[in-house]
């Protein structure tokens, strides 16, 4: 029966996809309707797979001579994540409709195919399987916008967006072949099992691979860039190929491999600290995008590094369970995000607020990483950074609902359908459930994925954890100032002054009175300038951030470096290809050609009867100087003789030694 | 036994009666020459797969004449599994050019000679493999190179196709005397010039044993087109007709892969080959990426995909220089899959240049809605040579890469894996540039003729079905490791 099912979830989409790559010709809203059944009924194929969880391999492979059976398993993690890709795929085609009724038959293939290699990826227990899992999502991600989009641009997207997930498969299959090398399986739980007897230089290979692997799909800056091509598409090509199947495998990928992050120490704090950076990083980012849409990634994706961050400092079930509540308020923040472009002010304060509970409730979780990350006795530096990232998020999330509950009506607004609210509904629902119920929720998870539940802190623990941060102190400080305080206070501050000049007042209360402007002068008008200075520092380091990382510099320094790489490809190319090298050989011909010639002048026209006549000459030469000797006076030809004598005995003492 | 015998000189003697009609024909046979030519290579692929089952049984097919007795010489030939994938690539990929040659060559009078020299081509590429004595292997190593030189010079695109037959000669007759020297060198260690004796082992010194091994690394890789021995290669495969450039990429380059295979990979154990083991790691790797740099620079659509060559073959030695099981193998599997992608690229570039007449991708463009079948040919082929599963080329590198890691040199290993990045970068580069974007001014298109669409149709699926299905292939070439490095892994 699981066997059954296994097929049936793997069949019924990808079965679907080859339907409607043929059938081209069905109408878009069919093909949505179809599509939603479809990812309906794998959804519910995976739920319905749950009683057989941990049941052992269900399916097995044999492909590549010598890398063993490759197994797909009813792993309770697999099982759980695969089930919530399928449902938010479902809740993404419902939730979209408003945005665009009908869908493209390839589109949906793409998706569908994604969909399939997604569950395989997740159900796999052997690297190499799930490696190629992994690389077919890549490539229907990589390729969704050449169905969409037309033209050489989309082309761009798709070469940029394959070649970077490129960069991380490498990491990914590097490691892997370097695990397999080390502990002779490709089995996931065997070989992470075994790690440990592998050399720690080893190690340090393996853990920058996959850390390299999951930074790719995590989208961390500067891998951050393939997530934004998804604004090109649908809304729900955006919300679930591109924002939630890569990071959700990226996710579990750090997940399962957690036991081998925690091996290595140099390669281990290098990781948190870089994983800190990278949602500092994420969170400055946020501030210049022009969009709400725009900064639904990159909040994931400073999540996402907080999460890694975590993960090696020792939070072990971190991805895991950002892995099951981070998916769905990721989609309901993009379904939010698009319903405040609705016709109606009501409908955009409801999505604004449905935006600003989820992006809170996202920020909330990070501070309860934070709260474990610190609790499991991380490094206070990292955990600052991750902090200040946590903080910069609440600032954009506040501020982004404002922004979507204030906006001014366009001629591009559309009527929401109902569809839409009713998918919003039912993820704001999932949202407030696992926050009321995080107790249990937790111990679910945690019960699911074989772990020890992570303690969870009192509400008051909780606040005193949040209220003692630094970071939230100068975050949410220079938050306020930034949107209320200054000019308030400015007016206050001049009322203060004016009631001031038309009072008289006893001497204690004027030393009263004294004090409290000078502290309204001298304490709060410092205290003002520093909350300007770190806003204004914030505002700046966003914006230089920006420009570093996505308007210019980076472009710029991409664009640079891909000029220097083709430069020095073209100039070694005119090099070794075109000019000077054939020059080289040209010259060095031409020198032997003249060799030659000199050769054949010397040796054939007149050289050998030349060389001859010479050596006939020098040897007479040499016999006439010999003769004149031997043939002179008595004294030189014994003094010839002697030294012939003693040359000959030298000679033969030489030869017999 | 004795039809075995038949069988394994049919090999040879097919082609060549092939061949020897076709030069008597001459232009009386213009218009049956393809045909000739086609069912000559087909029945000699029919007789090498027909020796399939005897290799099986454990047989080995090998027949010997004397030849020069004074001087201890013979023709002999023989079939092993070192041999048989090689002989299968070689003459598959002279079937594919054939077939694709009946829609790319116009006839004229010439043809029969042109069919002929492709079949003697085809025959020194397998008579080299399946001979088994120095002389004869270096006579057929010759017959390849002559036959190749005068395809290129007579059949080759553009005035300077002389001068460019002429430096592929000269570059690859140098190769080809280091070979010699070396083979000259084992005859007189030996005495006598039968294969029997390097399968047994040669003992020399280690100045001699260095010497050998090192010319015959370096006279093969002048085939093989390593970097900085490649400068023969971009001209030849760019100038000469497409049938020849699908020989010369797709079964030729191996030919060097096989000589280092046979010779010092055969003849010393692993102990004496260690000190190669870097210097050719860091060669192929060195070649992978340059070729892959030139590859991302050139312009000519032909050119690119013969850096393309430079580079792949940088993963052939790469994977040789690991001295492991997995690489070796891995090596060997790259030979079959890479002449598969090779030759479905260049057929590819092919239909475009014959229904667009232009070969500068800058003048190119927007071929996909015109051309979608041969934009999802060229994107397959870019995928599969870029290492993308399931395509076959991924089942090769993943068996040369995991070699890489059974090796001390990890460093190596991840430089060669993270270097293959820039090969998906020009491959993709290379069909996004071709099929995307606008289309240029006055980009017109000829019709393509069915002889050329088949066979790279028919390549794709091969691709894929080697990707997916490799158990068989896998198995020929586990078999020949027990005979290299004297068996010691």
């Amino acid at each position: 029966m699981a066997q059954v099912l296994t097929i049936g979830i793997l069949a019924l989409p990808l079965a679907s996809a080859g339907l409607l790559a043929l059938a081209r010709s069905i109408h878009p809203r069919r093909v949505r309707a179809f599509a939603m059944a479809v990812a309906g009924a794998t959804a519910v194929g995976t739920i319905a797979l749950f009683p057989h969880a941990d049941s052992g391999a269900v399916l097995k492979l044999r492909w590549l001579p010598g890398t063993g059976i490759m197994e797909l398993g009813l792993g309770s993690t697999g099982l759980c994540a695969a089930a919530v890709i399928a449902f938010l795929l479902f809740f993404a085609l419902l939730g979209s409709l408003s945005h665009e009724p009908g869908l493209h038959p390839a589109s949906v293939s793409i998706m569908f195919i994604a969909l399939a290699s997604t569950i395989v990826a997740l159900l796999s227990e052997h690297f190499l399987l799930r490696y190629v899992a992994l690389e077919l999502v890549a490539l229907c991600i990589a390729f969704a916008p050449l169905v969409r989009l037309n033209g050489q641009p989309s082309y761009g997207y798709a070469w940029q967006t394959y070649l970077l997930f490129r960069v991380g498969d490498a990491g990914l299959l590097a490691a892997i072949l370097a695990l397999w090398s080390a502990v002779g399986t490709l089995l996931i739980k065997a070989s992470l099992a075994a790690a440990a007897r592998a050399e720690v230089s080893t190690l340090a290979w393996i853990v920058a691979g996959l850390t390299g692997a999951i930074w790719v799909k995590l989208g961390l800056w500067p891998f951050h860039s393939w997530i934004r091509h998804g604004r090109r598409l649908g809304l729900a090509q955006e919300a679930w190929l591109y924002a939630t199947v890569m990071p959700t495998l990226g996710l579990y990928l750090l997940y399962r491999v957690t036991p081998l992050l925690a091996l290595p120490g140099l390669v281990q704090s290098a990781v948190h600290w870089l994983g800190s950076a990278a949602a500092v990083l994420a969170a400055l980012v946020l501030f210049r995008d022009e969009e709400p849409g725009e900064g639904i990634p990159l909040l994931n994706a400073g999540l996402g590094g907080i999460v890694l961050s975590a993960t090696v400092a020792g939070v072990k079930s971190a991805a895991w369970i950002a892995l099951v509540v981070v998916a769905p308020l990721r989609l309901l923040l993009f379904l939010a995000a698009d319903a405040a472009g609705s016709r109606t002010p009501e409908s955009r304060r409801v999505a604004a607020g449905f935006f600003g509970l989820g992006g809170l409730a996202l920020v909330a979780f990070g501070g309860l990483i934070t709260w474990w990350a610190q609790a499991s006795g991380a490094p206070s530096y990292p955990l600052l950074m991750a902090q200040t990232a946590l903080v910069l998020s609440i600032v954009w999330v506040v501020a982004t609902t404002k922004q979507l509950a204030q906006r001014s009506p366009s001629v591009q607004d559309r009527t929401v359908h109902w569809t839409q609210r009713v998918a919003m509904i039912a993820l704001t629902t999932m949202t407030v459930g696992s926050i009321v119920g995080i107790h249990p929720l937790l111990e679910t998870l945690s019960e699911i994925a074989h772990m020890e539940a992570l303690a969870l802190p009192s509400v008051s623990a909780f606040l005193r954890h949040l209220i003692m941060t630094p970071a939230l102190w100068l975050g949410l400080a220079a938050a306020v100032v930034a949107r209320r305080v200054l000019r308030p206070t400015a007016k206050a501050a001049a009322g203060t002054a004016s009631e001031r000049d038309g009072e008289a007042y006893t001497l204690e209360e004027g030393l009263a009175r004294a004090a409290q402007a000078l502290r309204g002068v001298v304490e709060t008008g410092t205290l003002e300038r520093i909350l300007s200075l770190s806003v204004q520092t914030v505002l700046e380091a966003a914006r230089l951030a920006h420009d570093a990382v996505e308007s210019s510099s980076l472009e710029r320094t991409a664009a640079l470096s891909a000029r220097a790489i083709t430069g020095s490809a073209r100039i070694a190319y005119e090099v070794m290809e075109r000019g000077t090298l054939e020059r080289i050989v040209g010259m060095l011909v031409r020198a032997v050609a003249r060799g030659a010639s000199f050769a054949y002048h010397v040796i054939e026209t007149e050289g050998l009867e030349g060389l001859l006549r010479r050596s006939v000459r020098g040897a007479l030469a040499l016999a006439r100087a010999l003769q004149r000797a031997h043939t002179g006076r008595l004294r030189y030809n014994l003094f010839w003789a002697s030294v012939s004598l003693v040359l000959a005995t030298l000679g033969f003492i030489l030869f017999t030694w | 036994m004795i039809m075995t015998n038949v069988l394994l000189a049919a090999i040879l003697i097919v082609p060549l009666a092939g061949a020897l009609l076709l030069f008597l024909l001459r232009d009386r046979g213009v218009r049956l020459a393809g045909a000739v030519a086609g069912l000559a290579a087909a029945l000699s692929l029919a007789t090498a797969f027909a020796l399939l089952p005897v290799l099986g049984r454990g047989g080995v097919p090998a027949l010997a004449w004397e030849w020069i007795p004074a001087a201890n010489i013979r023709l002999a030939l023989r079939l092993d599994w070192l041999t048989f994938p090689f002989l299968i690539t070689e003459i598959a990929v002279t079937l594919v050019a054939v077939i694709y040659s009946w829609g790319y060559h116009h006839v004229d009078e010439r043809t029969s000679y042109f069919y002929g020299l492709l079949m003697l081509f085809g025959v020194g590429m397998t008579g080299t493999t399946i001979a088994d004595a120095t002389f004869l292997f270096y006579i057929f190593w010759e017959l390849m190179l002559v036959a190749s030189c005068a395809l290129i010079a007579v059949w080759g695109d553009g005035v300077r196709r002389g001068t460019v037959a002429l430096k592929y000669f000269i570059f690859t007759h140098l190769g080809s005397l280091m070979v010699l020297v070396a083979l000259i060198m084992i005859y007189n260690a030996t005495g006598h010039d039968s294969f029997s004796a390097l399968r047994a082992g040669v003992s020399l010194t280690p100045g001699l044993l260095a010497t050998v091994a090192t010319l015959f690394i370096v006279g093969f890789s002048v085939k093989m087109a390593i970097f900085p021995l490649h400068l023969w290669l971009p001209d030849a495969h760019t100038v000469a007709p497409m049938p020849v450039t699908i020989m010369l990429a797709a079964a030729m380059l191996s030919m060097g892969t096989y000589g280092i295979l046979r010779f010092p990979l055969s003849m010393f154990n692993l102990t004496e080959m260690a000190a190669f083991a870097v210097p050719m790691m860091v060669a192929g790797i060195v070649s992978e990426i340059y070729g892959a740099l030139m590859a991302l620079a050139e312009r000519d659509i032909k050119r690119i995909i013969a850096y393309s060559s430079v580079s792949q073959m940088g993963y052939i030695l790469f994977g040789l220089g690991t001295l492991t099981q997995n690489g070796i193998a891995g090596a060997t599997l790259h030979v079959i899959f890479h002449a598969i992608v090779k030759a479905l690229l260049f057929m590819c570039a092919g239909l475009i240049i014959r229904a667009t007449g232009r070969r500068d991708i800058s003048q190119l463009g927007g071929l996909g809605s015109a051309m979608p079948l041969v934009a999802i040919c060229m994107g397959v082929g870019a995928l599969a040579i870029a290492g993308t599963p399931p395509f076959c080329i991924f089942d090769s590198e993943w068996m040369i890469f995991s070699g890489a890691f059974q090796t001390p040199h990890t460093g190596l290993a991840f430089a060669a894996l993270f270097g293959s990045l820039l090969t998906v970068a020009y491959a993709l580069w290379l069909v996004g540039r071709v099929f995307f974007g606008p289309k240029p001014e006055g980009l017109t298109l000829e019709p393509l003729p069915l002889a050329m669409v088949v066979p790279t149709v028919l390549l794709v699926v091969l691709a894929l079905v080697e990707g997916v299905l490799p158990g068989p292939v896998f198995s020929w070439v586990a078999r020949e490791l027990p005979l290299l490095l004297g068996g010691s892994w």
